[in-house]
């Protein structure tokens, strides 16, 4: 874990992909993309199933790791559309069921065409979140405003002799904190920070200052 | 059968047909399939267009009777255009028609309202038309499919795709005979039959080109070699052969050393500049089209160039040939000479420059291997089974199949004779369920089975299938084009990926900056000044083939007097002196200490692949004796294995290091086979349609199903790691990457002969090339957590 202050507000970034600011007990998280692997099935390629499983118990590590009572989600919570009869739905519901008093919080991303499927599970849905004394957004805008935000789902490339390894990583630029995504089914784009920016590997168990 | 219009024909042209042409059009004329065995330039295209003209003469218009299958896309519209005059000249009025993925709108409309009496296609297009229902009807009437340059596709995967798509139309047309042309292959025999059958004939054009063999050499060489280090001290000597044969090709069996040999001639070319020119694969089509008519109409001197001009590219004969670097086997030296001396009776020649003084032994091996006629096979691959998924989804949008029927079909190739039901019944899961394990693809829908006929329901699936049935040659290329405009041609994903945005490298004759990288796309623009990297390419790994690893070795052990091997006398002999010569007849091995460790170099001699499994299945098996870790380098002649520790092993221990008992799990643990797998995964889930080449401006519900390879191998691996395609690419990876089979023999080799150890005080002329070369592909044992800190570490250290 890594905190710092950024902006009047202290940010605490978690291994497995998450962020948590301490301040309001909220664990933040972008780019779920849950049901991409139904998605994927329709469409005839196959990819196996286990995937949501997966990520619900990771959620769930850190959830009871952190004690937060509160979850945001920066966009892209789905991936797709959003049929009744899917695997994935089941499996969200019955592990919100189980959750009756978390608050889940999701600004909405452009792959979120649906979300109004899930409104009875989540408390608010918007495009921009009150994160503390910064905001929460699916894409950063330009501007000057402190913004925590997901939908590049960065990674860096890390070398050495005989090493080559790709890691999603946190970007943290003058004005906004992008979040690696959190679905384990997402891929990534490398990124090239500036110099006046820092990145931060997240591990599964660790997260790594670069 | 009436052969009168093609002697008329010959008549015409001024020509007395040659034997082997005569005797293809009797075969043709009984019916027969075959191979026709003749170098480019020796009127192979005349001998197997023969038949299909005599045929024309009483063939109505709008059937089709002939397809005619070309392995490169840019060859095909200089073979439509010979084969339509060929037609022309006899008076007919039928036409010969293309279809390739470079065909246009126009010509597939035309297409459509009048069939051709023969279309020349490629293997891609061919499965392409297989899928649509409509098409096979035309397909009906086919007399003969025409393979031109066979041995560029058996051995690699679009050939196993032609072989399935091949038993499809013999269904089609029962009677259908299967003709192809070949270059000189060790199994030119076998070649015919997996192409055309177990009864298919070979008929030889009755002289080969006498080929003769030369080198530019030195005046001394240093006793040091490494990779590169020689080369372009022989610029002088290479602008002088150019200059005084008038015309020349440039071979390098890279695309990086084409760029630096054409950047090095640049500069000290005397002529006008635009009479040098540069050809390899990852140049845009247009500029590689603009070189070939510059160099037929002569306004092009010199042309350096890669494997590409290898295939049938119809170039008038040069004067010159000559080859940067070892030929790697002696195939390629037929093929490349070949492009020297058309005119009959005249010699072909290439001269070799060598890259590193031990080249020269590979050199005069190559002459003594040809003198002797001594080529290298191509093994045929057999059961991908990512192919036949994507022909039996093929099958499947083409009007449908039934199981049985469609498995005896595809029994009838080579490359699945051996088809077991059981592989089929999973590759047929692959399709229709997306695995075998059935609760793990819930929802999955791509081929459905209704009423015993499968078949693709969905029109969003039919239409991504075909459009990802022609991308098996595709591998993670890039395209390189201006920021304003104009494109350069495509290269490695992964080599722009390691390139930040203002970094140089040499492209297209050119010194490039890359601006940014958008969808698939690296924007450039030209940049001043000189000093940049050169994009790597996969034919420089290419191994040294055994016949002439064997043939280097036999030389070491004659010493004959040939001028290459007085040559490297000097270091044949300090090799002899600190520490052994290589043989036939014992495997060297050296024990060193330097400053940085101590190392072990062993020599089996089985060439680059064979060579990276054999490092870290050592690396592995030592670690078992003495706990230590290792790094290791490989080259075509050896290994090098380098340590902190001392490595202290004797005869008896080096044998067992060497067994060739359980050698596949061995390597299973030593070698990062995960990583390796999940590599080779990208070209599996590419052909097997899991996976889709991004074009720019894509509808967004493409864009939605883009995963990449790495990713998908990542979930199957921990959720299915029993998939049929994972299993697919560990296999390649075995066989392909590694050359177990070449490694077992090697070592099986190594039981036999005797072992020699030497522990010279300094590198010697045979290991030093692997010690200089240390640093590149280093082995770690070290976690992945671990690794990646390391990794951290490094960058810190180096900004």
């Amino acid at each position: 874990m890594i905190t710092f202050e950024w902006h009047g507000e202290t940010l605490s970034l978690l291994p497995d992909r998450a962020l948590l600011l301490p301040n309001c007990k909220t664990v933040v998280i972008a780019d779920w993309h849950l049901g991409k692997g139904h998605v994927f099935r329709r469409n005839g390629i196959p990819v196996p199933q286990g995937i949501t499983d997966q990520d619900l118990a990771r959620i769930d590590r850190i959830l009871a790791h952190t004690g937060a009572r509160d979850l945001a989600i920066l966009g892209d919570l789905l991936h797709g559309p959003v049929e009744g009869s899917a695997a994935w739905l089941g499996k969200w519901r019955h592990w919100r069921a189980t959750h009756p008093r978390l608050r889940i919080r999701v600004a909405c991303g452009n792959h979120d065409h649906q979300i109004s499927a899930l409104a009875g599970e989540l408390d608010e849905c918007t495009n921009q979140l009150n994160l503390g004394r910064v905001h929460g957004v699916h894409e950063a805008s330009r501007g000057a405003v402190p913004q925590i935000a997901g939908h590049i789902h960065p990674y860096r490339t890390l070398r050495a002799p005989g090493i080559r390894e790709r890691v999603p990583v946190f970007w943290l630029k003058k004005h906004s904190l992008i979040l690696p995504a959190f679905g384990r089914f997402t891929g990534g784009e490398v990124i090239s920070p500036l110099p006046d920016e820092r990145t931060f590997a997240a591990l599964p168990e660790a997260v790594l200052a670069l | 059968m009436d052969l009168s219009v093609v002697e008329s024909l010959f008549a015409a042209r001024g020509f007395e047909p040659a034997g082997f042409q005569r005797a293809c059009w009797a075969a043709w004329r009984a019916g027969a399939s075959g191979l026709v065995n003749a170098p480019t330039g020796s009127g192979k295209t005349l001998a197997l267009w023969g038949g299909p003209l005599a045929l024309a003469a009483k063939t109505p218009p709008d059937t089709l009777k002939i397809l005619w299958i070309t392995p490169l896309r840019a060859l095909a519209g200089d073979t439509t255009a010979h084969l339509q005059t060929a037609l022309d000249e006899i008076g007919s009025d039928l036409l010969v028609a293309r279809r390739t993925g470079d065909s246009t709108s126009g010509e597939r409309a035309r297409y459509r309202r009048r069939t051709p009496f023969a279309l020349v296609t490629t293997p891609e297009s061919l499965s392409l038309l297989l899928s649509y229902q409509e098409e096979q009807a035309r397909l009906r009437h086919l007399d003969a499919v025409i393979v031109d340059e066979w041995h560029e596709l058996m051995g690699n995967k679009r050939g196993v795709q032609l072989e399935l798509c091949l038993a499809r139309l013999r269904r089609l047309a029962p009677g259908l005979k299967i003709w192809g042309s070949s270059a000189t292959l060790g199994n030119v025999k076998q070649a015919a039959q997996v192409l055309a059958g177990n009864n298919a004939l070979v008929i030889a054009a009755e002289q080969q080109k006498a080929i003769a063999v030369e080198s530019l050499r030195p005046a001394r060489i240093e006793r040091f070699p490494w990779a590169g280090h020689l080369g372009l001290k022989q610029l002088p000597g290479v602008l002088a052969s150019i200059l005084r044969a008038g015309s020349a090709l440039v071979f390098t069996n890279t695309r990086s050393q084409a760029e630096l040999w054409f950047e090095a001639l640049q500069a000290v070319w005397p002529l006008e500049p635009q009479m040098l020119a540069l050809h390899h694969g990852s140049l845009d089509r247009n500029a590689r089209l603009a070189v070939e008519d510059a160099l037929r109409l002569g306004t092009v001197r010199c042309v350096v160039a890669t494997s590409t001009l290898d295939l049938g590219v119809d170039f008038p004969a040069v004067n010159a040939v000559i080859q940067i670097g070892s030929p790697k086997g002696v195939g390629r030296v037929i093929q490349r000479a070949g492009r020297s001396g058309h005119r009959p009776g005249e010699m072909s020649r290439i001269t070799f420059v060598a890259t590193q003084a031990l080249e020269f032994l590979e050199i005069a091996a190559a002459r003594r291997a040809l003198a002797s006629s001594e080529i290298e096979a191509r093994v045929p691959r057999r059961l991908c089974f990512d192919v036949l998924a994507q022909h039996l989804v093929t099958l499947a949008l083409g009007g449908g199949f039934v199981r049985d029927h469609t498995l005896t079909e595809i029994r009838t190739t080579h490359a699945y004779a051996d088809l077991s039901e059981s592989s089929f019944d999973r590759v047929l899961d692959v399709v229709v369920r997306g695995g075998d394990k059935l609760a793990q693809y819930p929802d999955f829908q791509r081929v459905v089975c209704t009423d015993d006929r499968f078949l693709v329901p969905s029109a969003a699936i039919a239409r991504r299938h075909r459009w990802s049935i022609g991308t098996i040659v595709a591998d993670g290329q890039m395209q390189v084009r201006f920021v304003r405009g104009a494109v350069l041609g495509m290269v490695e994903e992964s080599f722009i990926s390691r390139l930040r945005p203002g970094a140089r490298f040499l492209f297209a004759g050119r010194t490039l900056e890359l601006v940014r990288v958008r969808d698939m796309v690296a924007q450039v623009k030209v940049a001043g000044a000189r000093g940049a990297a050169v994009p790597q390419w996969m034919g420089g790994k290419m191994p040294l083939s055994s016949h002439l690893a064997s043939g280097v070795l036999a030389l070491i052990d004659q010493r004959p007097d040939e001028p290459e091997v007085t040559l490297v006398a000097p270091l044949l002999d300090m090799q002899a002196e600190r520490s052994a010569l290589p043989s036939q007849h014992h495997l060297l091995v050296e024990k060193l200490r330097t400053r940085d460790g101590h190392h072990l170099a062993v020599f089996p001699f089985a060439g680059r692949h064979a060579h990276e499994g054999l490092a870290p299945l050592l690396a592995y098996r030592l670690k078992a004796i003495a706990r230590s870790s290792y790094s290791y380098t490989v080259n075509d002649y050896g290994v090098l294995l380098s340590s902190r520790h001392r490595i202290d092993v004797d005869t008896s221990m080096l044998r067992q290091l060497l067994s060739p008992k359980r050698l596949i799990e061995d390597i299973e643990a030593s070698v990062n086979l995960a990583e390796m797998a999940r590599r080779q995964f990208r070209d599996v889930a590419q052909i097997a349609g899991l996976t889709f080449n991004g074009t720019p401006g894509q509808s967004r519900p493409l864009r939605q199903l883009q995963a990449s390879s790495g990713l998908l191998f990542d979930v199957l691996e921990e959720h299915d790691p029993e998939h049929l395609l994972l299993q697919q690419a560990r296999q390649e990876v075995l066989i392909h990457c590694l050359d177990v089979e070449r490694l077992e023999a090697a070592l099986q080799c190594a039981q036999q002969r005797p072992i020699v150890i030497t522990e010279p005080r300094q590198p010697t002329p045979f290991s030093f090339p692997l010690w200089a070369e240390r640093l590149r592909g280093r082995l770690s044992h070290e976690d992945w957590q671990t690794r990646v800190r390391a990794a951290a570490d490094a960058m810190e250290r180096h900004g």
